[in-house]
């Protein structure tokens, strides 16, 4: 029996197919390859597999067992798979990915990366590469150090790298820790599409921003702050807030933590298009979420694990000493990550599931999330 | 409108008629639709749906429709539901994008992408019954520009 699906079912299974598959199937037939191609389809694609959790990749960077002349870190990826734990395991399949020779030749200092609509933004000592992997296109970023570092010493650099849907245009935002004892912060913002550099208003004053990624969601950078009080006659920062820059109109909104949030070790995520806040709070362990409300954020969800920290986290004598979560599964199950080795928390039968992957070196330092895509830039690659 | 329960006769296109709790029926937003404009006289003509095909559909919609079935169960449901030749999975595609019943054609275009991710192009080709309309030239540029794809 000979059925034609139509192009709008043939879209819809598309849609769902992860990246390398897409890319072999262009050559089907005529029909599927421009599908495949068509701008829209592409951004149907980037929406569809950013926010389902199991079509998400788990990027882990980590230096090299055996030195390599060229590159001092290893590229893996590993697909998180289905719900359950037995599906990310040993036999997982693990990818190496080898970023494009220039990178090797030119700057071999270990990169900090961030993901939005499966690009990669590597920020290297003297450049920035928007990667992306799926495609092996990748465009090279003048980093903004030159007009900055004439004016100012700084001590560090915060990179985020964002999607502005009112612009149709991918930006870095780099925010410049110039003095972070008086928190004093100088923030650029880069344009895919413009290629350039421009300064932008400030971190709001009076707040200390965490040494930690930015996130990037739905045109907004996340960033954990706090905010100074006075006590006794002595600055303190003892109030936590995110700091959300929106970027179509590079406006900060500040966004306070309820009190009943506030602990140590708080951390930001993105998982499957949503903003959640980790949070250690006596001996419980917190997963908030925040909805977007306009130029607003509301507090949801909270997921309690007060039986975690008896087993993880705060506390002498303890295996696993984590905070580093990796994701939050679509059945809760909560993923962490210590150097090379996972561990699965299942939150409804509160057991611990520990794995190593074979491939993976256990002097790992870094992973982040992506969904792998045809996204292209509006501006030709290098 | 009363409150007592509603039917609606369906009619495939091999002309077999199926008669459904309107409640039920009303997954199907194109059938909805045709009960809100009012324009449902005593049959609903399905031309694209056979009666093999409904009899499937109406499974997969009274079982959604159980009061107090749980999740777990409707997933179970589901992964027997689909196990079937691909030409039948193709059938209910259509059916379900026919009836307009997104949950459905999503859940089993979902299945169809487990089963097609890892094939070759040959295999697709044969499984979608689709001819390749490419010039061995066109073809061999598309495969240049994608070699690691198929590797």
């Amino acid at each position: 029996m000979s059925l034609n699906l139509g192009d709008d079912v043939i879209t819809c299974i598309l849609s769902k197919l992860p990246v390398e598959s897409l890319q072999r199937f262009k050559i089907v037939q005529k029909s599927w390859c421009s599908i495949i191609n068509d701008p829209n389809f592409i951004k149907l694609h980037i929406d569809d597999s950013s926010s389902d959790i199991n079509r998400q990749k788990i990027l882990l960077i980590s230096s090299k067992i055996t030195p390599s002349p060229c590159l001092g870190y290893n590229m893996l990826a590993f697909n998180i798979g289905s719900t359950c734990a037995s599906s990310l395991s040993i036999n997982s399949k693990v990818v190496s990915l080898n970023p494009p020779n220039y990178f090797m030749s030119r700057d071999i200092s270990y990169p900090l990366v961030s993901s939005c609509h499966g690009l990669l933004c590597m920020v290297y000592s003297f450049t920035i590469f928007i990667w992306n992997p799926a495609i092996r296109k990748y465009k090279t970023v003048q980093k903004p150090d030159r007009y900055v570092s004439m004016l100012y010493g700084y001590e560090s650099t915060l990179y985020g790298f964002v999607y502005d849907s009112s612009c149709d245009d991918y930006k870095i935002i780099a925010t410049f820790v110039i003095n972070a004892k008086d928190s004093h912060y100088i923030v650029g913002i880069y344009s895919v599409n413009n290629e350039s550099w421009k300064k932008i208003d400030p971190v709001p004053s009076g707040y200390r921003l965490f040494d930690q990624n930015p996130v990037s969601l739905d045109g907004t950078i996340n960033m954990m702050a706090t905010r100074s009080g006075q006590e006794n006659g002595d600055r303190v920062f003892n109030k936590f807030v995110i700091i959300s820059l929106f970027v179509a109109d590079e406006k900060f909104v500040v966004t306070p933590v309820p009190l009943q949030y506030c602990g140590s070790r708080m951390k930001l995520y993105n998982f499957a298009n949503r903003l959640y806040l980790s949070v250690f709070v006596e001996m419980e362990f917190l997963v908030c979420s925040l909805e977007k409300d306009g130029e607003r954020w509301t507090w949801t969800n909270v997921m309690k694990i007060p039986t975690l920290s008896s087993f993880v986290g705060i506390g002498e004598n303890k295996k696993w000493y984590l905070d580093d979560i990796i994701c939050l599964k679509e059945n809760e199950n909560i993923l962490w990550r210590e150097n090379g080795d996972f561990l699965e928390y299942n939150v409804r039968k509160q057991e611990v599931n520990e794995f190593t992957l074979n491939q993976i070196s256990p002097a790992t330092d870094s992973s982040i999330l992506f969904a792998g895509s045809l996204a292209n830039l509006r501006i030709p690659w290098d | 409108m009363s409150s007592s329960t509603k039917f609606l006769t369906l009619k495939t296109c091999d002309d077999k008629k199926f008669v459904l709790d309107e409640a039920i029926a009303v997954r199907s937003q194109t059938i909805k639709n045709m009960v809100e404009d009012d324009c449902v006289s005593n049959v609903i003509p399905l031309p694209n749906v056979d009666s093999k095909t409904m009899t499937k559909v109406i499974e997969y919609w009274k079982k959604h429709s159980e009061e107090g079935i749980s999740k777990d169960m409707l997933m179970d449901f589901d992964k027997a539901f689909v196990k079937v030749h691909h030409s039948i999975l193709h059938a209910l595609i259509l059916a379900a994008n026919f009836l307009n019943d997104k949950e459905m054609l999503d859940m089993m275009c979902q299945e169809v992408v487990d089963r097609i991710k890892g094939k070759t192009p040959e295999e697709i080709r044969k499984e979608f019954d689709i001819k390749n309309d490419f010039t061995p030239e066109e073809e061999e540029e598309i495969r240049k520009e994608n070699a690691w794809a198929f590797e």
